[in-house]
């Protein structure tokens, strides 16, 4: 078979001349950088600071938007053929352990700690780090940290007498109290693969559960996550009826339409809860941190996006610079401003950005006690969170039962740490 | 009842499930043309709002937030270059599997629909390796390349079955008088096939146009689709189906207006390949 | 007397070169296809017979025999992708076939107007079919969808909408194919009625047949070359379905939806594990196979006769 590929290899050479004119989009050595972000809020900030960066430095950043499914398949494609297609990457922090292991992202520890003054190191909040850190050393560099908070609708609270819940139990008894009327108390996302099995990872969090031990194996199928799991099928039945087919930007919709007067989520939402183009209830929400079941320990859930360098890249160097521009402390309020999230102290105590974006201080109480393990950054995780997403979807459609579908999780999780 | 009384009732009887058969089937895309029209908030009103006063903002924002033109480019540029080369394979092909009529000519035409059978995830895999040993990932060319290999067998197949209608005595007159072999097929043949080949072109512009999963796979970052790109309007936070729709509208008219403008020629290959086998 | 050897040789020289005078021309498709398509197929069939994964470096490359066939034939998920396809297939296109016939049967007698309704029908199957799933996921949506909607107004109880509910997800997807494509059948049948003879129906008339029986025994007859290619080119289409999956359902809920391509793609170009994704779709190639050709005995065996 391996000597056939020279013959077939030349065969095909051939054929290609004919589309030679037609194979641009191929890598070369260039000048200018190649930036392929994810497209969350925070993209349009990255692109419309990119010319400034121009302006500054001569150095063109061309900035790519791509969609969550697409971005991983890309970014995978170009890092197995070595095509140098981009870069510069956002890193999603679930996919750091992957990345890393393979060996795909340029190792940032010995730039930072060069330029540790010039960055400002001790600035970027210590839990936020873990945006890009695996074993020890840092793969990415923290861009945009999302908190995991409790959106409620604060004017049907007060109209119903109602506090924001501090346990996990009176979350319960909150959501059943606030449906009614056309009203949902609550909505989540249940359409199958992540985003199933990222909404049920906040309850497990908040029920005090965990994915792996504490020598890294799997353990999905613990009683916390069972009890985690049958709470989270429980609360469909106060949530919108398609709930179980949403998935993020479904959530958002209902949270934003007023159907749904709770809904747990990343921080970046916050924005178009408030604006009146989008939202019908601007003006009307608040956030929280996340209720807690007795005897867990107060954990918040960390999320969001770092940076890296391609490993295959032709512009380390220039690459660098760009990541030192965008996370200095002078870029961040712009960039805070036009849609990105914080990753500083000073951007969270920054008065005119709390103005702005006043619901920064309880962001800064969620992000104290950030957990940015929950969802463990680990080589394996896509592949665990595939399987949830299948199975915690069985059990929310009424399938299969909390704990038959974690210990069918379990199972098919396990050959995944055979080697 | 008169024979007239049974006209008008089956004509009434006709036009009502003409009617819901049209309604149905235009329905959807009148429901994207008016959401690509409507403000966000509007979008997903209920009850669904049916008279409101038409924007174009939708339109601005998508050309502002994405490079729509781009994509317009590297979508035509791939779907010409797949039409281009699936003819310039095709066509000959199917001019001598027709006129070699041997076992040999029969069983190739055959194995070229089987070709055809294949689901693109079967190639896609194995074809994605290639690419990457060739270091072809994220060229236009990977596309059109994969995309031929359907195409092509779709227009070996069809200009096959287009020449078998056409006799040989015309060509065969050509070489008596002179004519060489191509010549007889580049100058008496291929005019009169001018009509088949049109059907195969506008065929596989639109379906190279419409391609989603090899463009998903095989593009780069400059060279990324229409089709690619429409996800993009959705982000994960927040759906903008507003935006989809101006975004999808844009996507859909260019092989919309084809169809229309060519309906004639379209609707003549949907028979193509059933009339002659 | 026996012919003259000279003269056989002659006749058989040249009923081969009538074939080979013409290789050149066909010769660069041909090429073309062991290249591209002949040669990825080949490799296919060669990889899967390894454990291949391209982002886990621990089974970069490992001769495993026909375990990925194995793997796969024991795999609960792939089974049921197996049976999903096989039940959309016949679903999408039984349906396809019947709403297309009546269709073209209410536009062959020329009306006013059914030109117009003619070009218009061929609106669906020009459509990006990425796009047209994305407008069904918007209709179908169980809390702001059009279709939801409607339907709730009805009287109808949609539970978890359309997509929703385990037991009408794969029949809300096949509905978006039959929208697509059954125009396509619809005007291919058509064009094959409007070029029968109107001397045969006549004939038929005046024997005394009614005008179901006409249809059934002329009209349908006659059909049956362009019906067969029809049916043909929609198994073969609806067996490569994976867009509306992907946009809408992405498999769920549960597994519901979940089809061969789908599954496919995403074990061998979104987790990378190629060897077990090889297998997997040789099988469906095997089964792609199997089923048109069981498919074309079906047909044949069928009373639809000349």
């Amino acid at each position: 078979m391996i000597s056939l590929r020279p013959a077939v290899g030349t065969l095909m050479a051939v054929m290609l001349v004919v589309l030679l004119p037609l194979s641009g989009g191929l890598a070369q050595p260039r000048a200018a950088l190649n930036l392929v972000s994810m497209s969350d809020r925070f993209s349009g900030a990255l692109t419309r600071m990119a010319p400034e960066f121009e302006r500054e430095t001569g150095i063109r950043v061309n900035v790519t938007v791509q969609s969550y499914g697409e971005l991983y398949t890309r970014a995978i494609a170009d890092f197995v053929g070595k095509t140098g297609a981009a870069d510069l990457y956002t890193v999603d922090i679930v996919w750091t352990g992957e990345w890393a292991e393979n060996t795909y992202l340029e190792d940032l520890t010995p730039l930072i700690n060069r330029d540790r003054a010039a960055i400002a190191y001790d600035d970027v909040l210590p839990r936020v780090w873990k945006l890009g850190e695996w074993q020890g050393k840092q793969y990415a560099f923290p861009l945009a940290a999302y908190g995991g908070v409790l959106s409620y609708n604060k004017k049907v609270f007060a109209d119903m007498g109602l506090r924001p819940p501090r346990t996990v139990a009176e979350f319960a008894t909150t959501i059943q109290k606030l449906t009614g009327d056309g009203r949902y108390g609550i909505v989540m996302n249940g359409a199958r693969g992540a985003p199933v099995a990222q909404d049920w990872m906040y309850h497990m969090l908040m029920h005090g559960g965990s994915l792996l031990d504490k020598d890294g194996r799997p353990t999905l199928n613990t009683v916390e996550n069972v009890r985690a799991l049958a709470f989270f099928a429980d609360m469909f039945k106060y949530a919108p009826p398609g709930a179980t087919s949403y998935a993020w930007g479904d959530r958002e919709l209902a949270f934003r339409n007023g159907v749904a007067m709770m809904q747990i989520g990343w921080s970046t939402g916050i924005r178009a809860h408030r604006d009146p183009a989008q939202s019908k209830v601007a003006g009307l929400t608040d956030i929280t941190t996340l209720p807690v079941a007795p005897g867990a320990p107060t954990r918040y859930p960390l999320g969001g996006w770092g940076i890296g360098i391609n490993r295959d890249s032709p512009n380390k160097a220039t690459a660098w610079e760009f990541i030192k521009w965008i996370t200095a402390q002078r870029a961040r309020r712009e960039f805070v401003r036009l849609g990105g999230e914080p990753i500083r102290r000073s951007e969270l105590a920054d008065p005119t950005l709390v103005s702005e974006l006043p619901w920064f201080p309880m962001l800064a109480r969620s992000f104290a006690n950030a957990d940015g393990d929950f969802r463990p950054r680990i080589r394996q995780y896509p592949r665990i969170q595939d399987i949830l997403g299948l199975e915690i979807n069985l059990v929310i459609t009424g399938q299969k039962s909390p704990k038959a579908a974690l210990d069918d999780a379990q199972a098919r999780a396990m050959p995944l740490f055979a080697r | 009842m008169t024979l007239r009384q049974r006209r008008r009732a089956e004509d009434v009887v006709v036009y009502t499930l003409l009617a819901l058969v049209l309604g149905f089937f235009l329905f959807p895309l009148l429901w994207l043309l008016q959401t690509s029209l409507k403000p966000a908030r509007e979008a997903f009103a209920i009850p669904p709002v049916w008279v409101f006063q038409p924007i174009l903002d939708n339109y601005r924002n998508i050309f502002q937030a994405a490079p729509v033109l781009a994509y317009l480019k590297n979508s035509l540029l791939i779907a010409l270059g797949t039409t281009g080369l699936s003819l310039a394979l095709g066509v000959p092909a199917g001019y001598a599997l027709a006129r070699a009529a041997s076992r040999a000519a029969g069983n190739t035409a055959l194995l070229m629909l089987a070709i055809r059978m294949a689901p693109p995830v079967a190639l896609l895999i194995p074809f994605y390796l290639v690419m990457r040993d060739l270091r072809l990932l994220g060229t236009y060319a990977a596309v059109i390349l994969l995309q031929s290999v359907f195409n092509t067998t779709f227009v070996t197949w069809m200009m096959r079955g287009f020449f078998l209608s056409l006799p040989p005595d015309l060509e065969l007159a050509a070489q008596t008088d002179g004519c060489t072999r191509f010549g007889a097929f580049w100058r008496v043949a291929l005019p009169l096939s001018v009509p088949g080949v049109a059907t195969a072109a506008i065929f596989i512009f639109t379906l190279s146009w419409n391609d989603f999963l090899l463009p998903l796979l095989l593009t780069g970052r400059t060279t990324r689709t229409l089709t690619l790109g429409i996800l993009e309007t959705m982000s994960t936070y927040e759906i903008g189906w507003n935006n989809m729709a101006a975004f999808g509208m844009v996507t859909v008219l260019p092989v919309l207006a084809l169809g229309f403008l060519m309906q004639r020629y379209y609707i003549r290959g949907l028979t193509l390949g059933a009339v002659r086998e | 007397m026996p012919a003259p050897p000279r003269a056989l040789v002659a006749v058989a020289v040249a009923r081969w070169t009538r074939g080979l005078g013409l290789l050149p021309w066909a010769a660069p498709a041909l090429l073309f296809m062991l290249c591209f398509a002949l040669y990825p197929l080949a490799y296919s069939l060669y990889i899967s017979f390894f454990d291949y994964n391209l982002t886990d470096p621990t089974r970069s490359w490992e001769f495993v025999g026909i375990a990925n066939y194995a793997k796969a034939l024991a795999d609960h998920i792939f089974r049921v992708a197996a049976l999903n396809s096989v039940l959309f297939v016949i679903l999408a296109v039984s349906i396809q076939t019947v709403l297309g016939l009546g269709i073209a049967v209410l536009l062959n007698r020329d009306r006013p107007g059914t030109s117009v309704i003619r070009t218009l029908l061929l609106a669906p199957l020009t459509l990006t079919p990425i796009v047209v799933a994305l407008i069904w996921r918007a209709l179908y949506n169980a809390d702001y969808g059009v279709v939801s909607y409607y339907l709730k107004q009805l009287g109808i109880n949609v539970g978890r909408g359309p997509v929703g509910e385990p037991s009408t997800a794969l029949v809300a997807l096949v509905v978006v194919d039959v929208w697509q494509w059954t125009p396509l059948v619809a005007l291919m049948l058509l064009a094959g009625l409007r070029s029968q003879s109107a001397e045969l129906f006549e004939a038929a008339q005046i024997d005394g047949a009614s005008g179901w029986q006409q249809f059934r025994y002329v009209a349908l007859p006659l059909l049956r070359p362009i019906l067969i290619v029809a049916l043909l080119i929609r198994t073969m289409d609806v067996f490569k379905l994976f867009d509306s999956v992907f946009a809408v359902t992405g498999g769920g809920p549960g597994y519901a939806t979940e089809v061969m391509n789908h599954y496919i793609f995403k074990t061998g170009l979104t987790f990378f594990d190629m060897g077990y994704a090889a297998a997997m779709s040789n099988l469906l190639l095997v089964l792609i196979g199997l089923f048109t050709a069981a498919y074309f005995r079906a047909i044949g065996q069928l009373g639809v006769t000349q």
